[in-house]
């Protein structure tokens, strides 16, 4: 029984689109008004469940499932690192959404903008936000659209092509989100959360009753490929270091994922939600990873691209084995499929959100009472953010490719603004003005974006995002104290 | 508390800083460290967020 191409596939991917355009239906029923806040936050209506699965599936993209196992190929055992990164995601949360979850209540907050402008009450500042997170967004959905296409085809061994697998992916992603908006994007989220946990859980035992315990499987590569059970060397160390700090910081400051902060029905569900999360990666990442070093044992010999495909290799592989395998297989497969979509519809909404919120109804001077044109407007801004973006996926440029491999460097430039900008209340004089903000925002963007066009990606295994974001809190920092003996100096 | 942040703390050096440390004492030790690391650090953001985490409104 052969796996890629076959009709069951085809049928199984099918018959999902078809479930998410129902759940979409169903959240349509659901919604209680026509308000940004019902539409971009499903009403702040989320329990500790619903949250749980739609921060899992929003964290975890395509990459986590089919990139991870790849570079745990070519790493080897050490790439065990990258559960800790995803765990630091969660640490990443409690630094700042304690505080920035009381101050969405208080304040209705929709978008992260709408934080910043409450807090620093600097037009510059939230105009610069608006624009990284634009950036930030638009490339991330980009890469979705992109992974959905080649998902779609890969999978069916070409039945659907790649511009299909984008269009038709694109297409069925904006029908449920259109009529449900966020209720519909974490309901979905809830179903493809569901499917790659249940499929990742089933990956692990079958995996195990094939290859071998974890503990066999590290003994059998200590054999076939020495190189890649030994230990890291110091600038590996300090890339994961790099990596730790990027992904800790950057990663809670997507839109997406603040705005589910914003959406949760009660304080305890955000937190039942999160301490929750931060036991995941020991299961989703550790499954990932030992697929990585599975396929490792099995095809010790790939290089390049064919390196990324393990993920399929190692899956088939069991197919081949254990016939029985097949339908868990194919849960698993609909798995990535599922991590790809709720990345993109996560990213779609909150990059409508921004559009809609931050720039036109800015622009426009709308305000909370023209409710109704603004979520049309969403709508409207949806529909033209994707039409462009497929358009892009469809033939995709070099320089936009640039821009997504360092989208992460270019956001987490803006976490002083959300760490540091929390510690103390708008109106509070110990804590930091927008001015010490901007600065640290202008020299960590500069630092970074020279860096990276400079050729240097990275120096001594840190990131040029993660340099950029040191000399940003320090020039916070710095300009915070430069500032004080000044304003002092009249009292005294 | 204490116990958490003493094997978060003791067992960075060893996750992150492999190198030289890991050629001594070897990939067990470096893996389980790491695996130690990972875990109490999931332990104390949970235990963080569900003890200290409260709403002033509820107050």
């Amino acid at each position: 029984m052969t796996l890629e191409g076959s009709s069951a596939i085809l049928v199984g991917c099918l018959v999902y689109l078809a479930s998410l355009i129902s759940i979409g239906w169903w959240s349509r029923r659901a919604r209680r008004g026509n308000s940004l806040s019902d539409f971009y936050l499903a009403g702040r209506s989320l329990g500790s469940a619903v949250l749980l699965f739609t921060l899992f599936a929003t964290q975890y993209s395509g990459n986590s499932l089919s990139g991870f196992p790849g570079q745990t190929y070519r790493e080897g055992l050490a790439y065990y690192m990258s559960v800790t990164f995803m765990v630091a995601i969660v640490g990443g949360y409690v630094l700042f959404a304690p505080r920035l979850y009381r101050e969405s209540r208080r304040h209705a907050f929709v978008t992260p903008t709408d934080y910043l402008a409450h807090r620093f009450g600097s037009p510059a500042l939230s105009y610069a936000a608006s624009v990284l997170l634009t950036v930030t967004l638009a490339n991330f959905l980009l890469a979705q659209l992109m992974a959905m296409g080649h998902a779609f085809a890969g999978l069916t061994a070409g039945q659907i092509p790649y511009w299909a697998g984008v269009v038709g992916g694109a297409v069925v992603i904006l029908v449920y989100e259109l009529m449900g908006g966020m209720r519909a994007v974490a309901w979905t989220d809830a179903l493809q959360g569901g499917v790659l946990f249940l499929g990742l859980l089933l990956a692990a035992i079958l995996l195990i009753d094939v290859v071998g315990s974890p503990a066999e499987v590290v003994a059998t590569l200590s054999r076939v490929a020495p190189a890649k059970s030994a230990s890291p060397s110091l600038e590996t160390c300090a890339l994961w270091l790099s990596n730790f700090l990027l992904l800790g910081l950057g990663a809670p400051l997507y839109p997406q994922a603040i705005q589910r902060i914003y959406a949760a029905r009660r304080l305890v569900d955000l937190k039942r939600a999160l301490a929750t999360m931060a036991f995941l990666p020991h299961v989703a990442i550790t499954t990932v990873v030992f697929i990585g070093l599975a396929g490792i044992v099995l095809y010790p010999n790939l290089a390049g691209p064919e390196s990324d495909q393990i993920t399929f290799k190692v899956l088939t592989h069991l197919v081949d084995q254990k016939p029985l395998a097949y339908w868990p297989v194919l849960i698993v497969t609909i798995g990535v499929l599922a991590a790809i979509m709720s990345t993109a519809d996560s990213c779609l909404l909150s990059l409508s959100s921004v559009l809609t919120k931050d720039f036109f109804a800015r622009w426009r001077r709308l305000d909370s009472r023209e409710a109704e044109a603004q979520t049309r407007l969403g709508s409207i801004s949806s529909v033209v953010v994707m039409v462009v973006l497929v358009a892009i996926a469809l033939r995709p440029l070099t320089t936009l490719w640039n821009l997504l491999v360092i989208k992460f460097e270019i956001l987490i430039q803006l976490s002083p603004a959300f760490v540091l900008g929390t510690l103390h209340g708008r109106d509070d004089e110990r804590g930091f003005r927008a001015k010490d903000i901007l600065r640290g925002l202008v020299v960590g963007l500069t630092l970074a974006l020279g860096l990276y066009f400079a050729g240097y990606r990275r120096w001594h295994g840190f990131h040029a995002g993660t340099l950029g974001v040191a000399a940003n809190y320090l020039t916070v920092v710095l300009s915070k104290l430069a500032a004080r003996p000044l304003e002092t100096a009249p009292e005294t | 508390m204490l116990l958490l942040a003493v094997a978060a703390a003791g067992t960075v050096p060893i996750a992150f800083v492999g190198g030289s440390a890991g050629s001594w004492l070897g990939l067990p030790v470096w893996l389980w460290s790491s695996a130690g690391f990972t875990l109490a650090f999931s332990c104390l953001i949970a235990w963080g967020v569900l003890r200290y985490w409260r709403d002033d409104d509820d107050a």
